[in-house]
Order: structure tokens, then sequence, then C-alpha cells
């Protein structure tokens, strides 16, 4: 079959939903449950499409999954059981069993994944595998098809190749804008399912042939592998919420011909199209495939953005690695991993393109922190991300749970590293930076040049390409090794001709030398200069960005300039015009903490802060002029002077003035109030309620320990163990969760739990709080302040 | 319109606002309408005197319900979001920058009544109530989860439904509206919320008419 996919143009069948409609199926009804009602209905449904020329027939099993077959009078294993009988028969009885193949049809769960959903990778995987499993002798492939979420994608690309050799197809589904409904767009798609070594992959469903051209075209356009292309029959048109199908197969047929004529290796249909369009276009269309000849890439995706190697330098964000960051090392010790997304938020904001992360601190697990650490990042990041880590079971784990097609850092020489990384890069798809260094980093630019060699070769044996490798040709500290310097300009400058990329980490040119920031520009110029791709830099050092903005203006790929204006217009402008509104700073020159605070000008807060503490203690400061203005801000909240974000602004600005005055103070831990526990419960999702209480509690030096939201009731109990809190606040916001937190306070009791628990939500009120166990109720974040000075 | 509404979902009550929120705010709704992607799905069913629904089996049978949808032999459902990117774009707001993620939040909720109000505007529909949604009032919420599947939600919006019945992304809604005699004024005395609403005590209402 692969063998053909490759050279004959193939023709999947059309719909399923369409003719089992046209066959009495209501609203309502479960079609998975006619395999085993109207078996003889699938079966000629299957006959006519292989009748009319299908090579490929999927199975009515479209949502024959564990989590939407739940309503179902069988269980979805007998469903999925008797609709491969079904289409077995289908094929014995028209005889083709030895020229048509039975395809395992796998719709999407129908929930989302975590982190943006409650359904975890692990529980979508093991979903899917059990549908595998099931069936996996009796299919000739596996199809997934109308999917949304890439994310879900790779889970079921791994459950079939963890347990089956079944190939697998991919189709995603498109919007005229040219991406999926969770944003994923057509080069994103392509490169990270070839990296998941899908066997063909394209679109199906929401549009008609014409309306995807443009999808098709890009996908053609990028991909390496055969293309599949199963259109609507024409564009839904809605009467009275119902929807209508008006292309014919004839038109149908001819607007395919096109995307045939681009390239397409498979055709077929989906929604409304019937067994005629199938047999028009079995009768029209050529039978053979037209070549394409894509050239390879070097390319790294997040779950929705893709960022392609081109000759334009791309910047690598090096801040998520605690190597000499104090703060940093503390947070990932004491899990508040909520700083790293901070960081993470931080060089995206300043321009990074790929983020590093590397948590590798010798007290915790690494492997267990990446599982975490990646989604959280990929709730609210999109760029894509560096897995950076010695530890091959923590790349492989971050590999896993990594959303798109990663960088990898990294390889080096070293056979036994090479042997142990290699099956990871090949298996999760990723691009992998080779350090040219074996038993030490050679001296001289031509010895780190047959390393490159080496490990190009030694990928190619694990079927890597070398678009897939980076290399990096080590940045050696001018300190230390002043004559070294230039050989690594020149061994990047030699690895480039080889038509490599490469990356390096610029920093380390000047540790131990004043002035490093000087140094760092120049070498960087130097190295862009030889031909750096990927420099791995600090984001937030403006200067070195900007010698990227100019370098990609000179070198012409800012094209016209449109970025480095954008970024660089103010620059010759006065002193003062940098930094925005002449008239704020005027203003704000005469006007004191106090003010500040009531006004919530966090811009500003942290200057005055430390100008104030030029004449006060810190602990004076506190007294006398922050505690007084938030219980202003308090008291202007609680008359309705001020309302909820102004509320939340003074709190902002508070919190940045206590940390500006506690780095004064020896240990900044006793100054705080607390811990106080915090999170929203179980099965809820909105938290946002939550974290308003959190910052303004925060403003008012409480300690919090925030769970996050959807905390099953277990992890409270166990965080109540961990932390033992002074207080704990839990907040659901709809009426079928507040049961949730019901059972939370009744496990925190049987717990041997005695601290106060307090309650908020929209839905709660002081009887809800008495009826579930609460201790308190509080309507807002500032009664739930003045309940824990009363309390602490 | 959409800024009043916000204003509202954020306990406005004519404060002096400085000129700063103002900027801010612009800023906020920019950034919102920029991450939204707007999508529809509707559809009609037929609903009998005593409020069923047979192509569902669901009888509307609710004290909310008995009292807006009387008189009314048609039932439109309808669902809508505002996407995933702008899911995300709040969860990166709220780690870094918590009021302008709460003005976010509460711009989005009413951007999202905006758009379907813009969107049942070109419907057209005649002799209609107004929208209402499972959740409020004595409408149970786990109704979403028949109407959501029959709507198919998934497929034409991308939106999912939790365990218990809430809608990811966060965004996103699902309503009902009365075709018919019926077109009963909007109330809020059956709300989840009347006894501690702070619009109610001073006699306002959280929708704009």
């Amino acid at each position: 079959m692969l063998d053909r996919l490759k050279k004959e143009l193939l023709f999947f069948d059309g719909a399923m939903g369409t003719q089992l409609q046209n066959a009495g199926l209501k609203a309502g009804q479960i079609p998975e449950e006619l395999n085993i009602d109207d078996s003889e209905l699938i079966i000629s449904i299957h006959e006519k499409y292989l009748n009319a020329g299908a090579d490929f027939i999927t199975t009515n099993t479209f949502g024959c999954n564990p989590l939407k077959m739940k309503d179902s009078k069988y269980c979805y294993c007998d469903m999925l059981k008797a609709a491969v009988k079904n289409a077995k028969e289908a094929r014995k009885r028209v005889g083709r069993e030895n020229d048509s193949y039975i395809v395992l049809d796998i719709g999407p769960i129908g929930s989302m994944l975590a982190p943006i959903g409650t359904l975890s990778f692990d529980e979508a995987y093991e979903m899917i595998a059990s549908q595998i499993v099931v069936v996996k002798d009796e299919v000739d492939a596996v199809l997934f098809e109308t999917m949304s979420d890439l994310y879900e994608v790779k889970a079921g690309i791994l459950a079939v190749k963890e347990n089956s050799d079944l190939p697998v197809f991919v189709t995603m589904t498109f919007e005229e804008n040219k991406r999926t409904l969770t944003g994923v767009d057509t080069l994103t798609f392509v490169n990270v399912v070839e990296g998941l070594n899908v066997d063909a992959l394209g679109v199906n469903c929401s549009l008609g042939p014409n309306e995807l051209k443009p999808v098709v075209e890009e996908i053609l356009s990028y991909a390496h592998l055969p293309v599949i292309v199963q259109p609507n029959a024409g564009l839904p048109v809605l009467k009275n919420g119902e929807t209508f199908y008006q292309v014919t197969p004839t038109e149908f047929t001819s607007s395919m011909e096109h995307i045939v004529d681009l390239g397409t290796s498979v055709v077929g249909g989906c929604c409304g199209t019937s067994p005629e369009f199938i047999k028009e276009m079995k009768q029209s269309l050529p039978t053979m495939v037209k070549v394409r000849n894509n050239p390879y890439y070097t390319a790294v995706s997040s779950q929705n953005q893709t960022v392609v190697f081109k000759g334009q330098v791309v910047v690598c964000g090096e801040r998520l690695n605690p190597t000499g960051k104090k703060k940093m090392k503390l947070a990932l010790k004491e899990e508040r991993y909520d700083e790293l997304v901070v960081e993470a938020i931080k060089q995206d904001q300043n321009g990074a393109d790929v983020l590093d992360v590397n948590v590798g601190l010798p007290s915790i697990n690494e492997a267990k922190v990446m599982k975490k650490m990646i989604p959280m990042l990929q709730e609210v990041v999109t760029l894509p991300l560096q897995i950076d880590s010695s530890s091959s079971e923590a790349i492989e784990v971050a590999c896993r749970y990594y959303n798109g097609k990663p960088l990898i850092n990294s390889v080096n020489g070293k056979d036994k590293v090479m042997e142990e990384i290699f099956p990871i890069v090949k298996k999760y798809g990723g691009v992998v930076i080779g350090l040219t260094l074996e038993d030490g980093i050679p001296l001289k630019a031509e010895e780190r040049l047959k390393i490159a060699e080496k490990i190009i070769f030694k990928a190619g044996e694990y079927g890597i390409r070398k678009e897939n490798i980076i290399i990096d040709c080590l940045t050696l500290t001018a300190s230390a090794q002043q004559k070294e310097v230039i050989e690594t300009i020149k061994a990047v400058n030699m690895v480039k001709k080889m038509g490599l990329h490469t990356v390096l980490g610029v920093s380390n040119v000047s540790f131990g030398l004043p002035n490093r920031s000087l140094l760092n520009r120049t070498f960087l110029t130097m190295a862009i200069q030889a031909g750096l791709d990927l420099p791995i830099m600090n984001p937030l050092d403006h200067e070195m960005m900007s010698i990227i903005d100019a370098y990609n203006v000179l070198s012409n790929y800012d094209q016209d300039s449109v970025s480095y204006i954008e970024k660089h217009a103010q620059d010759l402008s006065s002193p003062l015009m940098k930094k925005g509104n002449i008239s704020t700073i005027k203003s704000n020159e005469t006007m004191d903490l106090y003010h500040m605070i009531l006004r919530g000008l966090k811009d500003e807060v942290k200057k005055q802060t430390a100008i104030e503490l030029e004449d006060k203690e810190g602990l004076t400061l506190i007294n006398e002029v922050i505690v007084p203005a938030l219980n202003q801000v308090g008291k202007d909240y609680e008359t309705g002077k001020i309302f909820l974000p102004q509320l939340i602004q003074s709190a902002q600005t508070t919190k940045l003035a206590f940390e500006v005055v506690q780095s004064t103070f020896k240990t900044d831990k006793n100054q705080k109030k607390g811990p106080v526990l915090m999170c929203t419960v179980e099965g809820d999702i909105h938290d946002i309620g939550k974290n308003i209480v959190k910052v303004v509690l925060e403003s008012y030096g409480y300690d919090v320990v925030d769970l996050g939201k959807d905390i099953k009731v277990e992890k409270v109990v166990e965080a109540y163990n961990r932390y033992q809190p002074k207080v704990i606040g839990l907040s659901a916001l709809m009426t079928t969760t507040v049961m949730n937190m019901k059972r939370t306070i009744k496990a925190l009791h049987q717990n041997g739990c005695d601290v106060p628990i307090w309650v908020g939500g929209a839905v709660l009120t002081q009887d809800i709080a008495n009826e579930i166990g609460a201790d308190y109720y509080c309507e807002d974040a500032m009664s739930s302040v003045y309940l824990l000075n009363d309390l602490l | 319109m959409i800024k009043e509404q916000a204003l509202k979902y954020l306990g406005y009550h004519h404060q002096d606002i400085p000129n700063s929120f103002h900027h801010l705010y612009d800023e906020c709704e920019k950034e919102v309408k920029e991450y939204s992607n707007f999508k529809v799905v509707y559809k009609v069913l037929a609903l009998s005197d005593d409020l069923m629904i047979d192509e569902l089996n669901i009888k509307m049978d609710f004290e909310d319900t008995r009292f807006y949808l009387k008189g009314c032999h048609q039932m439109m459902l309808i669902a809508a979001t505002l996407g995933v990117s702008l899911e995300r774009r709040l969860k990166y707001m709220q780690k870094i920058d918590m009021s302008k993620a709460v003005i976010m939040d509460a711009i989005a909720s009413s951007y999202l009544e905006y758009c379907l109000d813009e969107y049942e505007k070109i419907l057209d529909i005649k002799n209609r109530t107004f929208r209402f949604a499972p959740g409020y009032g004595d409408v149970p919420l786990y109704l979403n989860k028949p109407f959501a599947k029959y709507l198919d939600i998934y497929k034409h919006l991308g939106v999912t439904l939790s365990d218990h019945y809430l809608f990811i992304p966060q965004k996103s809604m699902l309503g009902f509206i009365g075709i018919g005699k019926s077109q009963k004024s909007r109330q809020c005395g059956h709300c989840i919320r009347k006894e501690k609403c702070l619009l109610r005590k001073e006699n306002k209402r959280c929708w704009i008419d």
C-alpha cells in the first residue's frame, strides 16, 4: 500500500454520516450503534464506495471512543469489532479483498486536552490506544480525521505506533483563515506530523474543494509525504440552521483536478459527498501522482507557530535556566513554576523567537519537572521551546509532552550520547543541537568540523536528516582561552559552508572580564557575520537585540525594515521620549509612594520606593506609607470610590513596592504572613476570581501558595500536609462544582486539617458555605483580606 | 456598547475614572478583538405547547422557561465562541498583569455578547424572546450537554464541554431563543445571584436592552 501511495493516485471513500442520514438516521441517534443494529446498511454503503472505485474504505467508527460512547447501549470495543467486520464483509462481497484497504477511522475525542482543556495527554493516549488494540490485526491503516488539536493528533500517532505496526494517516480540518479551530497553521501541521513519522497527511471537511485550494496549495508546498484531500461537497449552506451541500459530483471533480495537478496523492470526500462523487473522480482524474520535489528545511514548531531557519537570526532566550540564578533555583526547588512562566513571557515580550528550557538542579527530578513545566509554559506562550538537559530521560519526557516540534539541546560527538538521544529525536521529531566536542573541546576549527561531520553521519543512520541538526561550534571564554575564541568563529563559517545551521551560547565569551556586554555584542556581530543562525542569549539585553535588528535590515531579511522601524523609530528622540509620555514622568516626579499606590502606578513605583528608602528604614516605610496607603485603597473600594481594576492596580503596585523594601531585609520569608493555601476546586476551570484574591492578598504581605485550577481533592490534601498552611481558600464558580468544594473540605477534615477554610465564588452564599462545611465565606477580595487579617 | 457592558461586569458605579484607565481600557479592547475568532452555530427546533422538544426528547419544563417560552412554537439553539487564542492570551495576561487581565476578561464577555447580538440582527428573527441560557434561573446547566451535542459545537466552534458542563475555551456560550407569540421582557428575579447582585440592589440590570 505504501508503495502505491507514492506513485498512484488513490481514492478514499466519501461521507458515511450523510449516507446514514439519507437512510433515516435521526438526530441524537448514535451512528456507531448501527454497526451492530443494522450491519447490512453499513455493509451496503461500503459496497457502494468500493464499486465506485474507492481504494480505501473507512470504518464507521468516527466517534467510537470510550468517552463519546459512554451513553451507548454497546461497549465501544464491540462496535469497533463489528465495524471492521462490516468493512471486511463488504470487501469480500465485491471481490476486492486484494486491492482495497480497510482504514480504522478515528475522529476527535470530543474533549479538549490540557492545558487549555481538562483531558490529560496520557488519558487521550490511553483512550486511543484502547481503540487500536481491539482491531489492530484486522485493519490496514489508521486515519485520524477532522482533527483540530495538534496535541491530540500527537497522542494518537504515538498510541498507534507504540501499540501496532499500522501505517498512520492524519487529516486536519482548516478554516478559511488557513488555521484549524485551535489555531494550527498549515506549516506547523506539516512540520510536526512529518516529524512524528506518519505515512500520509492532509485535510478533510469544513470547506468545499474550491475553498480548500489555498490550504491544500500551502500543504503541498511544505510536505514531503503523500497528501490526502477530502473536501466537503461545497461550502455548507445554512437554511434555518440546517446544513446543506450544493456542489454536484461533476463540479466537485472539476475542482479536484487542480488539486491533483498540484501533486495530491489521495482524494476522497467528506460531508455531503456520496459514491457518485468517488465514481466521477475515479473516471476523470489521472491515475498517477504528480511528483513534488519540495526542498527540506530546518524548522521548529510550537502548537501553533513555526520558526523556519532561512538565514535570518533566530534568537533563543536563555533565561529559563537555573545555572547562576539564585532566585530561579529557589523557585524550582519550591515548585513555584509560575515564576518561570513569567520569565518566559518576559522573553517573549522582548522579541525571543525560541525559548530554552533547562530545569537541571541536583536536588530535583528533572524528568518530573519537565513533564509539569512544558505544558505550563505552552498554556500561555506560543514560541517553540528548546528542551535543554543532560539527562536523556528528561529529554524524552519533555519531547513526549511537548506540543510541536522542539529543539533538543543536545548531542555531542560521543557515540554513547548519540545512541541515547538520536532515537528520541527520530521518534518525536525534533531538531537537535550537535555540540562539536567529544573528549573535550578541540582547539582547532578543523577538528570541530570533523566532529560535526561525524554527528551528521551518525544521525543519518537513524534516519535523521541534516536539516534536523544545528551545530554548536562552542563559545570559549576569552579570559581563559583567548586564542581559541576566533577558532569558534572560523568553525561557524566552515560549518555554514557545509550547508548546516549553527548555534552558539553567546554570553559565555565574556566570563571573568569587565564590561561583559561590550564583548558579548562584538562577539555576536562577528559570529553573525560568520554565519551564526541561532544565538542563545538574553533577549532582555536591548543592545544585543538591536544588533540583530540591524543585521536583519542590512542583510535584507527584514523586508522594507518594517520590524526595525517599529522597534527603533523612537531611538533618536530625546531620552525622555524613549520612556514614553513626558507628562506622566513629570507629574510623577512630584508624586510620593503613598499616592502612587493609591493611583496604581506600577510602572514607576519601584524607583520611587528606592528613593523613599534613602530617607526611611524599610519597616518604617511599610508602617508609615505602604500599609496606610493600602488601607486607604481598601476603604475607597469598600465605599465605591474606586472599582475592581483600580483595586487590583493598587494591589500590584503595592506588591512591587514590598519587593523593593524586602530586598533590603536580610531574610525575606519572615516578613510574610501565612502561608495561605489557595485553589480552584476539582472540575472548575474558571480561576480568575481566585487569582484576583491572590493578587490582593499578596499586596497585603500574605505568602500565598497557589495550587491553580481544577485541583483534585487528594492534591489539596497532599498540599495541606506539605505546606502546613495557616488558612485554606477554595474557589468555585458553578453550582456543579460546589459539590467538589464540599468533598474537598470533607477530605481535609478527615485528614486532620483543623485550620480555617474560607470559600468564595460567583454562586456561593453564606448559606451554601455553611451547608458544605466551610468555616467562612467571603464575597470578594477585600473581604478575604479583612477575614485573614482577623484570623492571622 | 461593549465598553458600557464591560464596565458593568467590572463593578463600575460611576466612579471618577482617571484618563489613564480609559487608555488602558482601549488597549485591552483592541487586544481582545485582535485575539478573538468569533464563530457561531445555530439550529431551529420545534417546540410543542407543553414545551417539549421532540427531536431531542427534552422538555423545557422549568419555572423560567414556562414563563419566557409560553406561546413559542419554535426554539433556536445558538452557540458561539471567541476561540482558543483569546483564551491563551487571557491566561498569559493573568500571569503578568492582573489588572489588565481582569479588564480584558470583562471585555471578552461583553464582546462575545455583542458579536452574538450583531449576528442575531443579521438573522432578523421575528417574534423572538431574548437569549436565555442553561445555568441561569432554574434552567439546569446539564442541558448544555445535549444541546452542545446537537449543535456539534466541537466541529463547528472548536468548543468542548467539561464533565461539569463548562465550556472550553471559557469565552463561549450556548443559549436559546423562543420564537413565537411570547415576547416577555427580561427579568432577573430568578437569577442565581439575585441575593448578592449589587446592580439589582440599585435597581439596575446587568444587561443593556
